[in-house]
């Protein structure tokens, strides 16, 4: 059982699970698994190689190289509260990033957050929202999946990013099979360092919950 | 909260953020632009259907078919080629009347002239836009924004912008003041003219006035211009609260003024901000009396039928 003030604290967990259970089974001590709609219950994350990936996926557009900053399913209008990521196979010197939201939200006015538009590339269930990157409630971010579509949500944009690559992050490595990473969605942004030739074996495997259970 | 792919459409956050979309457009006019209004007109619309939403999505489906409210609660009908429909927004500014005690009569009555002049645009050749000073209607319509949007805990300034909000509550401010201002010289004429009438004449309406104004009809008060009995009427706010006594069960609800009439001198007030201008605007409380029997709606000859002929699985 995890410790939600360590959650609270950092908005990631970072801990160990014994590798010969599978991730389900460790996932399933933490809370109810969410399943998003065309994925597997337990996805598998591997590097690929851009070219031969489709565009609706960030191996499709990056690559093995450093995924940016992001929160998951970012153009959906409520994403999963929490993303759990767990060692399969350890790559070398592949790090997952971490940056808090708050280090990007304070010292911009709130103005911008509240009055700005953002929309998904693509709609979703034949469906279109305005999502707004920060309502207090949630923290959004995707570089990608979600576009600006008013003047204030540009200038928005162009802050995150100047604040993004200024940031500091913190680096978490996932470096033996068992290793987990429950990172709060609603806060946090995660990005992959490069993959280098010699790590195109690592895999992490990742599930997604709306509610966790944590030790009382 | 549960992860969503998208918003119901007709969330109360889905029509803020069209509502904002709307002001965003509005706010790159200038004012004399007959587009200004029109983009204000629409910004209303929504802005009313997002607070009504916020007590409940329901509340803004077009009730005539169940499979609107259905939809509303976020359940897809049963229905081939089903497209739902929302209630008509003369509908729903009076539902808001009655839903948000700060939206008064008068926001009631500018909002149907706005909203009215919206269709005229969309479906006439009419200019009803163009020409019209914003003076005229820009602070009641940042008044009604006003009470919409504290409605469902946002602000002027998440709609507006924080300079335009400055603006518009320096705009309602003053059209407070205006309001006072117009009725204290509508009750100074009306006390003009009772003030030239004779000792006798004046005796004689105060008394007529005092027998027509009775509690009945509205609540009793002394008219500003001339000092006689006079009816203050208003609409109910909140729920009422009810006892029981010996001789039955008492109502009591609170009103909140809405107009004034004097039958002596002939002044006659409409709208709460007015009433409030002139010292007339202060909640009163109606009580009625009621017989438990008429208050329950007890049908006494159905209730005498059911003791007789009492439910009997063994019929003899």
């Amino acid at each position: 059982m995890l410790q939600e003030r360590n959650l609270i604290e950092n908005g990631y967990i970072r801990f160990h699970s014994a590798s010969e259970k599978s991730t389900l089974e460790v996932a399933n001590l933490l809370g109810k698994v969410f399943r998003v709609p065309s994925m597997p219950l337990v996805q598998t994350l591997t590097p690929r190689v851009k070219d031969n990936e489709p565009s609706n996926t960030y191996s499709g557009n990056y690559g093995t190289n450093e995924f940016p900053f992001h929160s998951d399913l970012a153009h959906w209008y409520t994403p999963p509260r929490y993303i759990f990521l767990r060692c399969v196979v350890p790559g070398v010197d592949v790090q997952t990033k971490l940056i808090d939201s708050k280090n990007i939200i304070k010292d911009v006015e709130p103005e911008l957050f509240y009055r700005s538009h953002f929309l998904p590339r693509k709609r979703l269930d034949r469906s279109l929202n305005i999502l707004k990157v920060y309502d207090e409630v949630l923290f959004r971010w995707d570089s990608i999946f979600i576009q600006p579509a008013n003047k204030l949500a540009k200038e928005l944009q162009y802050i995150i990013c100047e604040k993004l690559s200024s940031v500091q992050s913190e680096a978490v490595e996932l470096c033996c099979a068992g290793d987990g990473l429950l990172i709060d969605n609603w806060r946090m942004l995660h990005g992959r360092s490069s993959v280098s030739d010699i790590a195109m074996h690592r895999k992490l495997e990742r599930v997604y919950f709306n509610e966790v259970s944590f030790e009382r | 909260m549960n992860a969503k792919r998208t918003a119901h459409e007709w969330s109360k956050d889905a029509l803020f953020s069209k509502a904002q979309r709307y002001v965003e457009i509005m706010l790159e006019k200038e004012h004399a632009d007959w587009e200004f209004g029109f983009w204000s007109a629409l910004s209303l619309e929504i802005l009313v259907r997002a607070s009504i939403s916020n007590i409940s999505p329901a509340l803004i489906a077009d009730g005539k078919d169940w499979n609107n409210i259905l939809y509303a609660v976020g359940h897809d009908p049963n229905q081939q080629k089903f497209t739902p429909k929302s209630a008509d927004i003369s509908d729903l500014l009076k539902r808001a009347e009655n839903l948000f005690p700060d939206f008064t009569r008068e926001m009631l009555n500018f909002s149907i002239a706005h909203i009215n002049k919206r269709n005229s645009e969309l479906h006439t050749g009419a200019l009803p836009f163009d020409g019209v000073g914003s003076s005229s209607w820009l602070p009641m319509f940042y008044a009604v924004c006003k009470v919409l949007v504290t409605s469902i805990d946002e602000s002027l300034e998440s709609l507006l912008g924080k300079e335009v909000a400055e603006e518009a509550e320096s705009h309602i401010v003053a059209l407070k003041d205006e309001s006072a201002k117009s009725v204290k010289g509508t009750i100074n004429a009306h006390k003009t003219i009772w003030d030239e009438k004779s000792e006798e004449e004046k005796s004689k309406l105060s008394k007529k006035a005092d027998l027509l104004s009775t509690r009945h009809d509205g609540h009793r008060v002394n008219c500003p211009a001339c000092k006689s009995i006079a009816l203050v009427q208003g609409r109910s706010v909140g729920t009422p609260k009810t006892t029981v006594d010996p001789d039955g069960i008492i109502e009591k609800q609170t009103m909140l003024p809405a107009s004034f009439e004097c039958t002596a001198c002939g002044l006659k007030i409409s709208g709460y901000s007015k009433l409030v201008a002139c010292g007339l605007g202060n909640t009163y409380v109606s009580t009625n009396h009621y017989d438990a029997v008429e208050y329950f709606e007890i049908d006494l000859e159905e209730e005498m039928r059911n003791m007789m002929y009492e439910d009997n699985n063994e019929p003899y």
